[in-house]
């Protein structure tokens, strides 16, 4: 057989996956779609988180990679280290710290979900790519763009990967492959692993990347927005990138055009101009449970409802190539990374769709924008010293709010009990 | 009609794999709909799939190739052949 692995896909994950096996030695090919592999055009908000045990930790919730992570500065490399799957990975493209976490309403008052703590770092994802790519080729991997995989079949020697480039279709074989292409995988849909996964409404972005942005946020700030007037169910980010220039994102670019008019944030964007659109939309299901299928593995955002986060597909790809490598040695290998997948991302949690639903839920009570303002300046004097997601704050001062806004409170109250029938069952 | 991707598109590549023709790929600046295997997702659905999934609404419909529901029928048999349209 002409490979030992077949790699879909050449994003963060697919790369790291190819990386890790043709360093060991294996006979590694990657498919990728795009011409430009380190060209990125998907929105993405671009931070490695990297603080996850905190004093306060029940105050965040998120949806990705779980496990510790850290940055290593070393004398002249830098390096993501990964303490649980045990392995590093050197970045030398820019970096920023990012020390808080705010969220602002419609005129401007602020709570801390995370205050005056490094919790992560901007870090560029088209140098990180560049760097991944080089070193896949450097460690002796095929690389073929622009080319996409079509679907996979198992056999009993190992696995047929159908693929279309610019001169036709082929099929690829190979002892054993990995499903890295992404949220609408051709090849976890080609095996039948989408059957069990309830699909539920797409997410679309559109990212501005701006110059010449002037904010009154403290410096090394992430910011969302909550102005239900512009904008309910897509939160509004706000992420300081290298050098001046900054991301805005949400679920359209008319959204986008309204918050840089808005009377309250107009100011911050009067010299602004946007040096790059991005977008990005793909249908949201329920992760996979079991990552595995014969002889192929999925990892990264291929198995996950919206994103594994870049670390987390970049672990993923880690523990499958590892997992693989023992197999191919006729060790058992699969059962330690299904285990490892179940546990390392939050989706996989129970309480994760309980957590988005009533997110949507609370997005959706908001009577108008003077009341998004009045619960923000309450919660602003209770978490004065501390921090909270407003969504977690709200939840652990339901007395006051009742006592406070009982119209609000009652309207909450109604939506969280729909949010509860929303809830999907369990994936596959 | 066939359709068409705009200056708008900042080549995000969502519709690339929505397409069930194999349609759209990607050329220098934007994505490309080859007008000859777009069928508006006649014989697949009931609207065109590119054009919902793009959140810049840069897929739109090509006044330069107006084409009828047959047509597009009948452009979706030769690329087919021996499959069944899907009721829509």
């Amino acid at each position: 057989m002409k490979y030992d692995l077949i790699v879909a896909g050449g994003g963060p994950g697919g790369l790291m996956a190819a990386k890790t096996a043709a360093e060991d030695g294996l006979k590694v090919i990657v498919i990728e779609r795009k011409k430009n592999i380190a060209e990125i055009n998907r929105t993405c908000s671009q931070v490695f988180y990297i603080r996850k045990k905190s004093p306060t930790k029940k105050r965040f919730l998120s949806d990705g990679y779980i496990e510790p992570v850290a940055i290593e500065n070393g004398f002249d490399t830098m390096k993501f280290v990964f303490p649980g799957p045990g392995f590093s990975l050197e970045y030398n493209g820019p970096l920023k710290p990012y020390y808080n976490w705010i969220d602002i309403s419609p005129s401007g008052y602020w709570i801390y979900s995370r205050r005056d703590v490094l919790w992560g770092f901007f870090f560029q994802k088209e140098a990180f790519v560049a760097e991944l790519l080089a070193s896949v080729q450097k460690a002796g991997a095929e690389v073929w763009p622009q080319t996409i995989v079509m679907g996979a079949e198992n056999t009993p020697e190992g696995v047929k990967v159908s693929v279309r480039g610019k001169s036709g279709e082929q099929t690829l074989e190979a002892r054993k492959a990995i499903a890295a292409d992404g949220l609408e995988s051709n090849m976890v849909e080609s095996l039948g692993l989408n059957k069990k996964r309830q699909v539920l409404n797409p997410v679309k972005l559109v990212g501005y990347e701006l110059e010449g942005v002037e904010t009154d946020l403290p410096p090394f700030s992430w910011a969302n927005f909550c102005i239900p007037s512009i904008n309910r169910f897509m939160v509004i980010f706000f992420g300081q990138l290298t050098g001046d220039n900054t991301l805005l994102s949400s679920g359209s670019e008319e959204v986008l055009q309204k918050v840089m008019k808005h009377p309250k944030f107009a100011s911050w964007f009067k010299h602004a101009r946007v040096i790059k659109k991005t977008a990005f939309a793909a249908r949201v299901r329920t992760p996979i449970g079991k990552p595995v299928e014969g002889n192929v593995v999925v990892v990264g955002d291929a198995g996950s409802p919206v994103e594994t986060w870049i670390q987390g597909a970049i672990a993923s790809a880690y523990m499958a190539v590892k997992a693989i490598e023992k197999e191919l040695n006729g060790q058992k290998g699969y059962p330690q990374y299904i285990d490892w997948w179940q546990k390392a991302f939050h989706f996989n949690k129970p309480d994760y769709f309980r957590w988005v639903v009533r997110q949507f839920a609370l997005a959706n009570a908001w009577s108008d924008d003077e009341e998004v303002d009045y619960i923000y300046n309450l919660l602003q004097e209770i978490n004065k010293e501390s921090e909270g997601w407003p969504q977690i704050l709200i939840d652990e001062n339901l007395d006051l709010i009742k006592e406070r806004k009982p119209e609000f409170y009652e309207r909450l109250q109604m939506a969280y009990e729909v949010a509860e029938q929303m809830i999907p069952k369990e994936g596959s | 009609m066939a359709y068409k991707i705009t200056d708008q598109c900042v080549k995000c590549g969502s519709c690339e794999l929505e397409c069930l023709n194999q349609a759209i790929s990607e050329g220098e600046t934007t994505y490309l709909i080859d007008p000859h295997r777009c069928t508006e997702c006649v014989g697949y659905f009931k609207s065109a799939k590119c054009a919902e999934i793009c959140p810049l609404g840069a897929s739109v419909s090509d006044p330069d190739h107006v084409e009828s529901e047959e047509q597009l029928l009948n452009k979706w048999r030769n690329l087919h052949p021996g499959e069944t349209p899907a009721a829509t």
